[in-house]
């Protein structure tokens, strides 16, 4: 007998956990509500606002949502390789302010391109910071970001002196960048769909994002498997550094100037997005697909609100609920035997 | 094929502080060879398994690997050098799937799925397992799991895989399926080592058999001299066999646990009493179902049947139930499951008495000290500074304060979980007096331990639980060690 003969009747001996793993057994529509439902939720409440609005449908107003969620898209993103390394980054917000300053700062002395690519390295250096000081100098991601982000906030200050830096109106590629537009269909909302590919991609194609996910998941599993664990932990940083970089450039551009704290408000919408996401699909880990459907959500509810004049405390209520009820369905759903865990 | 054995050991030598566990190793494993490992607890074969996969490193002697000297530091450099071990508990990425898993770390530059599980599913089929490969590994049982880590070493080019008690936690068909994967690795060159407390196991599968002593190799058995008999006569150590503590038999008539037809998912109706003052012995291979009874009183598993303390009907659903009705758990994970190693040792033993030590809600630092001086006299711990963070202090002392712990709560009924092991051998003795004298003081004692000393030193009774149930119930007279050791060898399957 072979053993994939003896295989099927050895299942199912047993009611234990473990032993009748294998398929799922909860109720069909418990399986459909973990996948879809969170999907659902949001298309529920589009429908709600195309009903109310005749306006919210329309590519006008849906290029609105997706320009005014480009920065949180961009460091919900990145942020999303991180969480799914095992770590957290809370300095994602600063390094936004900091790429922008850098970038407006370094126009005048070296031209709009080379300013870019300025910014971007020293937003990779901060992560590359921030990734060396959660592995080698084994801090915590949490108080390792917490202090990156203190520095960096300084640095902002200084660097500035409190006070906006403003991009010339003659740096006609830079400015097409956040404010350009073609017909209903503005350039930085193509860019998020570039970039959203782009992220797709190392997320789900590409080894970098395989080893974060694998290194996230069960570390000592990919140490013994020899993978540099490090190594994968301190991309996540670096990538999600890089995001905030272009999220920086592109909000200097938006505003033709950078902001001493520009990027401060995005970091907890970031997180918010990003644990929204990791319920769609029922994945229960964090995607970066989910991310972007979870930062969609968050502005298109403010966008719809905002047309029928609802108070912003009103929305904040009903995005806490939203992501307390999506996590917590969820969390309830998928049942562990024990939970210990608090963080 | 190349006729050198795979690995050679030469005069391996290992000591912890002093004391000499391994005295001299010299052995080798052939390629493509199934080679059985046995010995009783504390012979030295998970120290020869941790040095053979770096985990420790050998005070003396010579490892080669093909023939050229081997010196490992990490289990990475192990691994690199082609030597595995599969412990009980996988080491999987839960959250990917099979084909992920069995891939991990030998991806192409581009990741696709598909293509993955393709080449996942020429693996599987190559090596006759049937798992789906875009199963996530979390969904798989207990055994698919375990195949899947063999599956992931095969992959790996891994020249030796050791397993330690595979079976434990495998049901008898499980284990055949498990049987049939380690004789195909074995064709295809690999070498097995294997241990295990099932001599049946290791008669049927194994082409040679290593038995360690007390740090020494006694023999190495052939296929056709692997026998009951003289695998028992080589195991016990006659030298030890003249016990040092007996207990002169403490049980009182009142009954402090009476368990009635109790059952789990891995263990049949059950059905024992412990009296008062008694120690029952509870002895059986690794997942045989002593454990089951271990975690079922302990409020950790679901069980049917009745409980009932001290002639009460009891339900034990959670570990607070347990130490509500007077069971205190002992486990042998201390360090994980019982201390906490950043607190004070006066604070670990007072914690389940803060309720007691505290007035209007306030708890007297003084008064916490006070406990664990109390625990520190009776118990006799070393050093006598309640003030110190329990992580300082040594396997035997840590045991102490675990007892002392539930001492000071004055509980009915302990369950010891081998209770001495990672324990320096000078405080084994103290922790037997320890259990002896909370006999004498009126507790009951239950005692699970896979030492067969400790069983005939400790116990009154002695229970054998094997294959999910009770196979030998006997008072503490009616063994002695060869006996207790062929009763735990000796399987009425197969």
């Amino acid at each position: 007998m072979t053993i994939a003969e003896q295989q099927a009747p050895a299942a199912g001996a047993s009611p234990s956990r473990s032993e009748a793993a294998g398929r799922d057994t909860s109720h069909p529509l418990v399986r459909f509500l973990r996948v879809w439902g969170t999907i659902l939720v949001i298309l529920l409440v589009a429908v709600a606002f195309s009903f109310a609005s005749p306006y919210f449908l329309t590519v006008s107003n849906i290029n609105n949502i997706l320009f005014s969620m480009f920065t949180c898209a961009l460091l919900s993103m990145g942020l999303t390789f991180v969480v799914a390394a095992g770590s957290f980054d809370l300095s994602i917000g600063t390094i936004v302010t900091t790429s922008s300053i850098v970038c407006a700062l370094c126009i005048p002395v070296l031209g709009a391109p080379a300013a870019i690519i300025v910014a971007l390295l020293v937003s990779m250096l901060i992560g590359l910071a921030n990734g060396v000081l959660v592995t080698w100098f084994r801090i915590s991601g949490i108080v390792g970001t917490i202090g990156v982000m203190f520095l960096l906030e300084g640095g902002n200050q200084y660097l500035t002196g409190g006070y906006q830096v403003a991009v010339g109106y003659d740096e006609h590629f830079f400015r097409w960048l956040g404010q350009g537009r073609y017909g209903f269909i503005a350039v930085k909302s193509v860019f998020l769909f570039v970039f959203f590919i782009i992220a797709f991609i190392i997320a789900n194609r590409l080894r970098i994002g395989h080893y974060i996910n694998a290194v996230g998941d069960n570390p000592l599993a990919a140490y013994y498997s020899g993978i540099p664990v490090y190594r994968w932990v301190i991309s996540s940083f670096v990538l999600s550094a890089l995001f905030c970089g272009i999220a920086g450039i592109f909000l200097a551009s938006t505003s033709s100037s950078a902001q001493p704290t520009g990027g401060a408000g995005y970091l907890l919408e970031a997180f918010a997005a990003v644990f929204l996401g990791a319920t769609i699909l029922g994945k229960g880990k964090p995607h970066v697909l989910g991310t972007l459907l979870g930062v969609f959500f968050l502005y298109m509810v403010s966008n719809g609100m905002t047309q029928f004049g609802v108070d912003s405390s009103a929305r904040n209520i009903f995005n806490g609920f939203v992501l307390l009820a999506a996590v917590g369905t969820n969390a309830l759903l998928n049942r562990e035997e024990l939970h210990l865990r608090f963080i | 094929m190349d006729a050198r054995p795979i690995i050679e050991i030469r005069d391996l030598r290992k000591d912890f502080s002093g004391v000499h566990v391994l005295k001299g190793i010299d052995m080798s494993f052939d390629r493509g060879e199934i080679h059985g490992l046995l010995g009783e607890n504390g012979a030295g074969k998970s120290t020869l398994i941790k040095i053979l996969t770096c985990v420790y490193t050998a005070s003396s002697g010579e490892i080669r690997i093909e023939g050229a000297p081997f010196h490992g530091h990490s289990p990475k450099a192990a691994n690199d050098a082609g030597v595995g071990a599969v412990y009980q508990d996988a080491e999987l990425a839960w959250n990917m799937t099979v084909a992920e898993n069995l891939l991990l770390g030998s991806e192409r530059r581009w990741i696709d799925r598909r293509a993955m599980e393709r080449e996942a599913r020429d693996i599987l089929s190559r090596i006759g397992l049937d798992i789906d490969p875009a199963a996530r590994a979390s969904a798989l049982t207990a055994a698919q799991m375990q195949m899947l880590t063999l599956a992931t070493l095969f992959h790996r080019k891994f020249k030796v895989i050791i397993l330690d008690e595979p079976t434990a936690r495998l049901s008898g068909r499980e284990s055949e399926l498990l049987f049939a994967l380690i004789r195909r690795f074995k064709a295809e060159g690999l070498t097995i080592v294997y241990i295990s407390h099932r001599l049946n196991e290791v008669k049927l599968l194994c082409d040679r058999a290593t038995i360690l002593r007390d740090g020494r190799v006694v023999a190495t058995l052939a296929r056709g001299e692997i026998d009951e008999a003289a695998v028992t006569r080589l195991m016990v150590n006659r030298s030890a066999s003249d016990l040092e503590i007996t207990n002169p038999g403490f049980a009182r008539p009142e009954v402090a646990l009476e368990v009635k037809a109790l059952g789990t998912a891995k263990l049949s109706p059950t059905s024992f009493r412990v009296h008062r003052g008694e120690i029952l012995g509870i002895t059986g291979p690794i997942g045989g179902g002593m454990e089951q009874i271990e975690k079922a009183l302990s409020g950790l598993i679901a069980y049917h049947g009745e409980i009932f303390a001290e002639g009460r009907p009891v339900r034990i659903d959670s570990p607070s139930d347990a130490l509500d009705i007077g069971v205190a758990l002992i486990p042998e994970d201390r360090r994980k499951q019982a201390l906490f190693p950043n607190l004070t040792m006066a604070e670990n033993v007072s914690l389940p008495i803060l309720d007691r030590l505290s007035r209007f809600g306030m708890v007297s630092t003084a008064d916490i000290l006070a406990s664990g001086r109390r625990v520190i006299e009776r118990l006799q711990v070393y050093p006598a500074a309640p003030g110190i963070k329990m992580r300082y202090f040594s396997g035997g002392n840590q045991q102490k304060a675990v007892i002392g712990k539930w001492l000071s709560r004055d509980q009915k009924i302990y369950i010891f979980s081998e209770p001495t092991s990672g324990v320096d051998v000078g405080a084994i003795r103290q922790i037997y007096e320890i259990m002896l004298e909370m006999a004498r003081d009126g507790a009951a004692i239950i005692l699970m331990s896979t030492s067969f000393n400790e069983l005939l030193s400790l116990s009154e009774r002695i229970m054998v639980v094997h294959s999910g149930r009770v196979a030998v119930e006997r008072p503490r007279a009616g063994f002695d060690r060869d006996s207790l050791l062929a009763a735990t060898l000796a399987s009425e399957v197969a």
